[in-house]
């Protein structure tokens, strides 16, 4: 899962990503308006954190632009201006969830996952698929009641199939949300990377489809 | 009948104020003409009174001479002659009409008119004689009537024989006739008099037109229904209403830009506190908590007088309005995008249009902290009604909020209107919403009423002021 933040203050930027790094999230940062409205208009972000007032465009504006331009990931707006007529200006702007400043890590967390999932259209925090449970709180991953041990590259990767259940994902669209956009790209890896997953998980769940991608589905879902 | 009424009270109210320029300037004209008709009554009756008595004395005055050319003296000093004077009243007894002739010295009336009917009339003593033997003066006959007598002394044939000539005419008619010209002057003056005052009253009510024209027009300012005064204004006054409308301009702006800077202070300083909330965790434990204790204080505080500064910072300006449905679907709209598993709706119980007489910021703060409380505590369903009622004089807005949640108890309730106290501990929160409200109530002279629904859920009722 690949987050981006836009926040113009240089400490809570860096605690925001910190923080959703440790969460086992894969995160771009954006320092001003501009900026942030140029990657959130070109890179495939599961979802965006972004703070209203920002040097250059302010956040409002930068969803209206997305938006008008189809982009249609959650995005949490994080807002110093915490009247109600700000929060409804955000929200009628095309965002999806706000915090208000100051905040509790927790928090911006919580209302991460949960636009995520939505976005998915997942009711819950806890998402199975056949004898494997994934739980997005804790991230912790089990089959058959067994729980897997995961490196953090291998649970994004679970965790972003999961999301896209009964999907085909192409390589190309597993790098760009898997890595952060300083990555040098090289889909080779991903494949070993699968490889790797099917391996721990102990059941084919993970199907190759030839020339396309990978698809994620419980045996007994398959046409 | 209603309207002519209303008319009445109107002109009442209108008349009544002393204190107005409309006033002062028809009082002093309506003085200043009422004391120039005065002085020119006096001075005409004065005039007249002059006129109408120089001719009584002339008239007098020919009597007499037309009783001097009437009577001679023959040789032995014995007075001959018939006077007809051509007038019946000096035939008619005690007429106060007279014509005598008397000798001097004694003074022994020799001949006089058949109406004098042998009074001794009074002479005057203190009254000179003219160069001509001639004098003029006033006396009472024995009938009570105030005559006026001319008089001369002529020497009639040989020797010194001094003959005193009278004849006297009847004020009474004098005064009866001036009476009658005062009275028909009086009616005069009084019926100008009435139109001038008339006049002055129209014309102060037709220049001071425009002042009244921009009071109105003020007065629909502060009651939020325009923003600046229009219309044509008379050169004089116009500079006025353009420097009223600059500043009612400024004023609107001055309060635009105090909002913007309270909400860059509240960015500014709610950046950093969420900086420092996030690094508390790196803190050792006991100085992670006093830090923790400190910020949410912190928080609180700026919370709290940034709040009362947006209210107080719009409170009495003169234009605010908002337009409650709208206000309400927008807002309902927000809800449901941020509570997935509750639905918001709204039914307005009439289809007038609903204005509230406030700013829509504040509007929204209002709603949307209960709103939020509403949509924590539903478990599928809050509805939301707006309806206007009439509480003489005023318009009020009722907003009534029902969810279908578990409800509080009466000592809940009373707990959750306290500041910063919070039911809730598992939710973020400051505690300051409900708080918030009232802060903004107060100033609006709103109210709000928390009680549990036959339903079981919370209901809170807003009132708050209509346009």
């Amino acid at each position: 899962m690949r987050i981006l933040v836009v926040e113009d203050d240089k400490d809570l930027n860096r605690q925001l990503v910190e923080m959703l790094s440790e969460a086992g999230y894969v995160v771009d940062t954006a320092y001003d308006g501009e900026e942030g409205h140029f990657l959130g208009s070109t890179e495939p972000y599961d979802a965006v954190v972004l703070d209203v007032g920002l040097p250059q465009m302010d956040g409002i504006t930068i969803l209206e632009e997305w938006r008008r331009e189809g982009r249609i990931m959650p995005v949490l707006m994080l807002t110093a201006r915490d009247r109600w007529s700000d929060k409804v200006a955000g929200i009628d702007a095309g965002a999806d969830d706000y915090v208000a400043k100051p905040f509790h890590v927790e928090e911006v967390l919580a209302r991460i996952r949960a636009l995520i999932r939505r976005s998915s259209g997942l009711a819950s925090s806890q998402i199975n698929c056949g004898p494997l449970e994934f739980d997005t709180r804790t991230s912790k991953a089990t089959v058959d009641g067994r729980t897997l041990k995961l490196t953090s590259l291998e649970l994004r990767l679970l965790s972003y199939l999961l999301h896209n259940q009964g999907k085909i994902i192409s390589r190309t669209e597993l790098t760009e949300h898997l890595y952060d956009q300083d990555f040098d790209r090289d889909s080779n890896t991903i494949e070993v990377f699968v490889g790797r997953l099917r391996k721990k998980l102990g059941v084919d769940m993970i199907e190759t489809v030839r020339g396309m991608g990978y698809r994620l589905q419980a045996a007994d879902d398959e046409d | 009948m209603k309207q002519s009424a209303a008319w009445a009270t109107d002109c009442k109210q209108r008349m009544m104020k002393t204190d107005t320029l409309s006033f002062r300037l028809f009082l002093f004209t309506s003085l200043w003409m009422l004391f120039s008709l005065g002085v020119v009554a006096i001075l005409v009756s004065q005039d007249y009174r002059r006129t109408v008595e120089k001719q009584f004395e002339d008239l007098i005055t020919a009597n007499l001479y037309n009783l001097m050319g009437s009577i001679k003296s023959d040789e032995q000093g014995m007075l001959l002659g018939k006077p007809s004077l051509g007038d019946s009243r000096y035939q008619k007894y005690k007429s106060g009409w007279y014509w005598s002739v008397s000798s001097l010295p004694q003074g022994k009336i020799i001949l006089s008119s058949t109406s004098l009917a042998g009074q001794d009339l009074p002479t005057a003593v203190d009254v000179k004689y003219d160069a001509e033997y001639q004098r003029s003066y006033r006396l009472n006959d024995n009938a009570g009537n105030t005559l006026m007598a001319v008089e001369a002394q002529v020497f009639l044939g040989e020797g010194d024989n001094i003959f005193v000539f009278r004849t006297t005419g009847n004020l009474a008619v004098l005064a009866e006739e001036i009476s009658n010209f005062r009275q028909r002057l009086i009616l005069l003056l009084g019926v100008f008099g009435v139109g001038l005052v008339l006049t002055s009253l129209a014309i102060v009510r037709f220049g001071l037109k425009p002042i009244r024209l921009a009071t109105g027009q003020l007065a629909k300012i502060r009651d939020g229904k325009a923003n600046q005064i229009e219309g044509k204004f008379p050169r004089e006054i116009a500079p006025l209403i353009e420097e009223t409308n600059a500043l009612i301009k400024s004023n609107q702006s001055i309060v635009e830009r105090s909002r913007t800077q309270v909400g860059n202070l509240a960015h500014s300083l709610k950046t950093p506190l969420s900086v420092l909330s996030m690094e508390v965790k790196n803190l050792p434990a006991p100085l992670a908590k006093i830090v923790q204790t400190q910020l949410t204080a912190m928080n609180t505080q700026v919370q709290t007088y940034l709040n009362r500064a947006m209210i107080s910072a719009r409170h009495g300006t003169i234009t605010s309005r908002a337009d409650v449905n709208q206000t309400l679907e927008r807002l309902v709209r927000t809800f449901n995008k941020l509570f997935r598993n509750v639905s918001f709706k709204m039914t307005s119980s009439n289809d007038e249009q609903l204005i509230f007489a406030g700013e829509q910021q504040d509007f929204e703060e209002i709603l949307g902290n209960i709103l939020e409380n509403a949509g924590k505590s539903a478990s599928a369903n809050v509805e939301i009604t707006a309806r206007q009622i009439d509480a003489n004089p005023k318009k009020l807005i009722e907003l009534t909020i029902l969810d279908d949640g578990p409800g509080l108890s009466k000592s809940e309730i009373s707990y959750v209107l306290k500041r910063g106290n919070r039911l809730d501990e598992n939710n973020p929160g400051t505690g300051l919403g409900l708080s918030i409200v009232s802060d903004i109530l107060r100033e609006y002279k709103g109210d709000l009423q928390i009680n549990t629904a036959q339903s079981g859920g919370l209901r809170v009722v807003i009132t708050l002021p209509a346009a």
